[in-house]
C-alpha cells in the first residue's frame, strides 16, 4: 500500500543522506565490500585449480555458484544485515520499546530501518564474473532462465532472512548470545558449495543446512538449465514456510517481552 | 467518558530463584523455583481529557509499570484499561498514532543527520499531511526554541540541544495522551524549568491528557493539580495536591530567625528540628499547639522573626510513603 | 615472578568465566575448516591429488590448521585500535611499569589456551572417530622444530596484529583496513588451500609475505612435509620477520605515544 511504499522512500532517502554525511565509515564500506567481493572469487579458483568436478558440479558452474553467492549477500548485506546485526543491540539497551510505539509492523520497522548502499559493489563482482563464465562456457540462457535465477534468488534471500530473523529474535530471552548472528554469518558461506555435498551425510546435523544450501544453488541451477522441479517445490516451500514460522516466533517473542520486561 | 479508565490493573512479575554455583545452576534446570513479585496491584483511577495529573512514588513503586502497561508495551496480568477507547495491549496502529510515551534518554535520531530528517522519518511513519507538519514543527520549535539548531547534525549538538530535539521528535504526531516517565531526569535547573514550562503549554495549547511520573516534587508541585501518589503497586492518594496537605498534615512548621544563636537542646523539647542554622531555625510541631508553641518563643528567646507555615509537601509525602496512610 | 604469576592466573579465571562465549567462537572458526574438508571428500573421489596430497593428509591439514589457528593467532587489534586508543583506556596502561606490548601478551595468553584446548579436543575427537583420515607422523626432531617455528609464528602474528592495531593512533576509521587484512591473510596463510596449490606467481607472493609464517609453516613442518634444510631456512625466514616487526612496532609505539600524550586523546 501506498502508506508502507512512502515509509520505504523515506527509509532510502535518509538511509543516503546518512551515507554522505559519515564518509569514513562509506569509504571504509566500500573497501571491505570489494575486498570480500573478490575474496570470494580468488576462494573458488583456488578450490578449484586442480579438480575437474566436485559432487557433479564441473568447474564452470562451481564458479557461477561463487559467483551467484557474491550477488546474492550483496542483496542480502545491502538490505537486511545491519539490521540484524542491530536488533541484538537494540534489545540489549532497552531501545526495543521505541520501536514498539510506532504504528507500524514491528518486523518491518527493525528489518528495513537501515540500508547498506556500499555493498552494492558486490553486485556488481557477481553479475561480472557470472557474465563473463558463462560467455567462457558458450551458454547463452534464456529469458525464462534468467526470469527463473532472478526469482529463486528472491526466494532463496526470504529464505535466508527468515532463518537469520528468527536468530536473532533468539536474542530476546538470552542477548549475551550475540556472537550467535556471527556465527550465522559463517553457516551462510555453506552455500558456496553444492548441496549434494550434505546430502550424502545422513547425520541430522548436516541436514539441518539443506534450506540454507537451496538458497543459491537452485536459482543457479536454473539459469544453467539444470534444475528439476523438485528442486524449485523444495526452495518455495522452504522460503514460505520460514518466513511465517519467522512471523509466528517473532509475535510469540514479543509477548514474552511485553510480559516479562520491567 | 474518560480518556483514560484504568480497572483494577494489576501486574506480576515471574522472579526466578536460582542458587549460586554449578550445583545450584544444575537444580534450577530441573526444578525452577519462582515469586511472583507485583509490580502493581489491583490501582483503578479515571483521568479525564485535558487533565495534567501527577503520579509520585519511590523507586519501584510501580510508575514505569503502570505507565508501560498504558502504552500497550507490557501486557496485564489483570484488569482492564481504556484509553481513547482502544485496549491499550491490542497495538492498533490508530492507537499508537495518538499516544506518546517519553522515557527518559532514548535516543531515536539518526546521529549523522539533523533532526528535521529523523522527523520526516516519523512524519511518514505517523502519516502526518504535509501541512499539518509544517505548521507543527514551527509551533513546537519555536516552544522548545530549537528553530535555529533543526538542520545542525545531531552529533555537534549539545545534550540539552539534543534532549529537546529528541522530545520534538516524539510529538511530532500532537499524541492526544502523553506519557511522560521522569522527564526532568539528569537535567540541570534550567532546562527542568523550560520542561515544565513546554508540558504546561502543550497541554494547555492542544487540550492534551498528560500523565506525569517523577520523584520531583518540584514537577508535580508546577505542573500538576491531581496526584494520584502510588507506592509498592497500590494507590495511596488520588485527588488535588492542595488537599494532601490539609488532609495529611498534623503538624505545623515553625521557621524563626533568632537574634542571636540558640542552644539545639532548648528547642528540641519543643518539637523536631527540621532546621538549625546557627540562628536560622525550623521546627516542626503538632498542628494544635503551634500558637502556644510560637508564643513561647517569642518570650523566652529573642525573636526577630517567625512565620507559621504548612509543612512541604515532600514531607508530608514522605510521611506518606513511609507510614502508609491510606 | 610471584607476582607475574598471579597477574596471569587472574587473567585466567577471567577468561574461563566466559568459556561458553569462547567456545562459539571456536565453532565459528571451525565451519570453515570442516566446509573445506567435506568438500575435498567430494571433489578428490579419494584418490591422489598431485604433489604429495590426498583426501586424508589434506584433512589433517586442514585440522593441523584450526588447531594452529586456535593458538597462534590473536585478536588484539580491535581491542587496540578501537577501545585502548580511540577511547582511551590506554591510559590504564601508561601508568603501570610493564611496557604495553608485554601486558597485552599477558592479557592474551589466557585467550589463546582457552582456545587451544578447544582445538586439542577437536583433534582428538577426529583422531578417535575418524583414525584412517588423520595422519601424523611424529618425531621429536619434528616435534622440537614445531614447536619453535609455532612459537616464532605466535610473536609475529602478535606483533603484526599489535602495528595495525597501532595505526590508530593516526587514522579516524580502519575498519576497511582490518577487513582487507583478514582477507590477505585467508589466502595466504592457507586457509582456502595448502599454498602448494597456488598458481606459480601467487605462489611465489605467499613466500615473501609474511602470513605463511603466521600460521602455515608451522603446520606443514608438524605434518613432516619439508627437509630439515627447508625448514631451518623457514625458521631462519621467522626470525627475520620477527626482527623487522618489532623494530615497526616500537618506532610506531613511541611516534605514536608522543601524539596521543600531546592531544590528550
Amino acid at each position: 500500500m501506498k502508506y508502507y511504499f512512502n515509509v520505504y522512500k523515506r527509509l532510502l532517502k535518509i538511509n543516503f543522506s546518512e551515507l554522505i554525511a559519515y564518509r569514513a565509515g562509506f569509504i571504509n564500506s566500500i573497501i571491505s565490500s570489494l575486498g570480500w567481493g573478490f575474496f570470494q572469487m580468488v576462494w573458488v579458483y583456488l578450490l578449484t585449480a586442480k579438480i575437474k568436478s566436485a559432487y557433479g558440479w564441473n568447474r564452470d558452474e562451481l564458479v557461477i555458484l561463487a559467483a551467484s553467492y557474491i550477488l546474492f549477500m550483496g542483496i542480502f548485506h545491502m538490505f537486511f544485515s545491519r539490521n540484524l546485526d542491530n536488533l541484538s543491540r537494540i534489545i540489549n539497551y532497552g531501545q526495543l520499546d521505541g520501536y514498539l510505539l510506532k504504528p507500524i509492523d514491528s518486523q518491518l520497522l527493525l528489518t528495513c530501518w537501515q540500508i547498506n548502499y556500499s555493498q552494492i559493489i558486490r553486485l556488481f563482482i557477481g553479475s561480472y564474473f557470472i557474465t563473463s563464465t558463462l560467455i567462457q562456457m558458450r551458454y547463452y540462457p534464456s529469458v525464462t532462465n534468467v526470469i527463473g535465477f532472478a526469482t529463486l534468488l528472491i526466494f532463496g534471500i526470504i529464505l535466508m532472512y527468515a532463518i537469520w530473523f528468527v536468530v536473532a529474535t533468539l536474542l530476546i530471552w538470552n542477548p549475551q548470545l550475540s556472537n550467535l548472528i556471527d556465527f550465522l554469518y559463517n553457516i551462510t558461506g555453506m552455500s558456496r558449495y553444492p548441496p549434494s555435498m550434505v546430502k550424502e551425510f545422513k547425520s541430522i546435523v548436516l541436514l539441518f543446512f539443506i534450506p540454507l544450501m537451496l538458497t543459491v544453488a537452485v536459482p543457479v541451477k536454473a539459469m544453467i538449465n539444470k534444475v528439476l522441479l523438485g528442486d524449485i517445490v523444495q526452495l518455495l516451500i522452504f522460503s514460505i514456510f520460514l518466513l511465517y514460522i519467522s512471523r509466528q516466533f517473532w509475535h510469540f517473542a514479543l509477548r514474552y517481552y511485553a510480559s516479562a520486561s520491567s | 467518558m474518560a480518556i483514560i479508565d484504568v480497572k483494577n490493573l494489576s501486574k506480576y512479575f515471574r522472579v526466578y530463584k536460582k542458587e549460586p554455583g554449578v550445583l545450584g545452576s544444575l537444580k534450577s534446570l530441573f526444578n525452577r523455583k519462582y515469586e511472583n513479585s507485583k509490580a502493581v496491584d489491583n490501582i483503578s483511577f479515571k483521568i479525564e481529557e485535558g487533565e495534567l495529573v501527577g503520579f509520585i512514588g519511590p523507586n519501584g513503586a510501580g510508575k514505569t509499570t503502570t505507565l508501560k502497561c498504558l502504552s500497550g508495551l507490557i501486557y496485564p496480568s489483570q484488569g482492564k484499561i481504556s484509553i481513547l477507547g482502544y485496549t491499550p495491549f491490542d497495538r492498533k496502529s490508530d492507537f499508537l498514532k495518538q499516544i506518546g510515551l517519553v522515557m527518559g534518554q532514548k535516543n531515536q535520531l539518526w546521529w549523522d543527520l539533523p533532526p528535521i530528517e529523523s522527523y520526516l522519518l516519523n512524519k511518514e511513519i505517523y502519516s502526518i499531511p504535509d501541512r499539518q507538519f509544517k505548521e507543527t514543527i514551527e509551533e513546537l520549535a519555536e516552544l522548545m526554541e530549537i528553530k535555529n539548531i533543526l538542520q545542525v547534525q545531531v552529533r555537534k549538538l549539545s545534550l540539552g540541544q539534543r534532549m529537546k530535539c529528541e522530545l520534538v521528535a516524539q510529538l511530532i504526531h500532537l499524541p492526544k495522551v502523553l506519557f511522560l516517565d521522569e522527564p526532568t531526569i539528569g537535567l540541570d535547573v534550567v532546562m527542568q524549568q523550560k520542561l515544565r514550562c513546554f508540558v504546561r503549554e502543550y497541554n494547555r495549547r492542544y487540550k492534551a491528557t498528560i500523565l506525569l511520573t517523577s520523584h520531583y516534587m518540584d514537577d508535580v508541585k508546577e505542573l500538576c493539580r491531581r496526584v494520584i501518589i502510588i507506592n509498592q503497586g497500590g494507590i495511596l492518594y488520588d485527588g488535588l495536591l492542595e488537599n494532601i496537605t490539609k488532609k495529611y498534615s498534623t503538624h505545623k512548621l515553625l521557621s524563626v530567625i533568632f537574634e542571636s544563636p540558640v542552644k539545639k537542646d532548648e528547642l528540641q523539647s519543643l518539637g523536631e528540628i527540621k532546621l538549625y542554622e546557627s540562628t536560622k531555625v525550623n521546627l516542626l510541631v503538632p498542628r494544635k499547639d503551634s500558637n502556644h508553641i510560637a508564643s513561647h518563643l517569642m518570650e523566652k528567646f529573642d525573636v526577630a522573626d517567625l512565620n507559621i507555615e504548612e509543612p512541604e509537601v515532600e514531607e508530608i509525602v514522605r510521611k506518606i510513603f513511609t507510614a502508609k496512610i491510606v | 615472578m610471584k607476582r607475574f604469576l598471579k597477574i596471569v592466573i587472574l587473567h585466567f579465571e577471567h577468561v574461563f568465566e566466559n568459556r561458553a562465549r569462547s567456545l562459539i567462537w571456536f565453532i565459528i572458526s571451525l565451519t570453515n575448516p570442516l566446509s573445506l574438508i567435506l568438500f575435498w571428500k567430494g571433489a578428490s573421489n579419494g584418490g591422489n591429488l598431485g604433489l604429495g596430497w590426498t583426501f586424508s593428509s589434506l584433512t589433517t591439514y586442514y585440522l593441523l590448521l584450526a588447531l594452529a589457528n586456535a593458538f597462534l593467532t590473536s585478536h588484539i587489534e580491535e581491542e587496540v585500535s578501537f577501545y585502548d586508543i580511540k577511547q582511551g583506556d590506554l591510559v590504564r596502561y601508561l601508568i603501570r611499569p610493564f611496557s604495553y606490548y608485554w601486558i597485552k601478551f599477558i592479557e592474551e595468553i589466557p585467550y589463546r589456551l582457552l582456545q587451544g584446548t578447544y582445538g586439542l579436543i577437536l583433534l582428538l575427537i577426529f583422531i578417535i572417530l575418524f583414525s584412517h583420515l588423520v595422519r601424523i607422523n611424529l618425531t621429536v626432531l619434528i616435534i622440537a622444530l614445531g614447536l619453535m617455528s609455532a612459537i616464532l609464528a605466535f610473536f609475529i602474528s602478535f606483533t603484526f596484529k599489535m602495528i595495525i592495531g597501532l595505526l590508530a593512533f593516526w587514522f579516524k576509521d580502519i575498519r576497511g583496513l582490518y577487513n582487507l587484512v583478514d582477507i590477505v591473510t585467508i589466502v595466504f596463510a592457507g586457509y582456502v588451500v595448502p599454498l602448494e596449490f597456488f598458481p606459480s606467481t601467487l605462489k611465489n607472493v605467499s613466500y615473501l609475505l609474511p602470513f605463511a609464517y603466521m600460521i602455515y609453516y608451522p603446520v606443514i613442518i608438524i605434518q613432516g612435509k619439508l627437509l630439515l634444510w627447508e625448514i631451518l631456512r623457514i625458521v631462519g625466514i621467522q626470525f627475520l620477520y620477527l626482527s623487522l616487526f618489532l623494530v615497526i612496532q616500537r618506532l610506531l609505539w613511541k611516534k605514536g605515544i608522543k601524539e596521543f600524550t600531546a592531544i590528550g586523546q
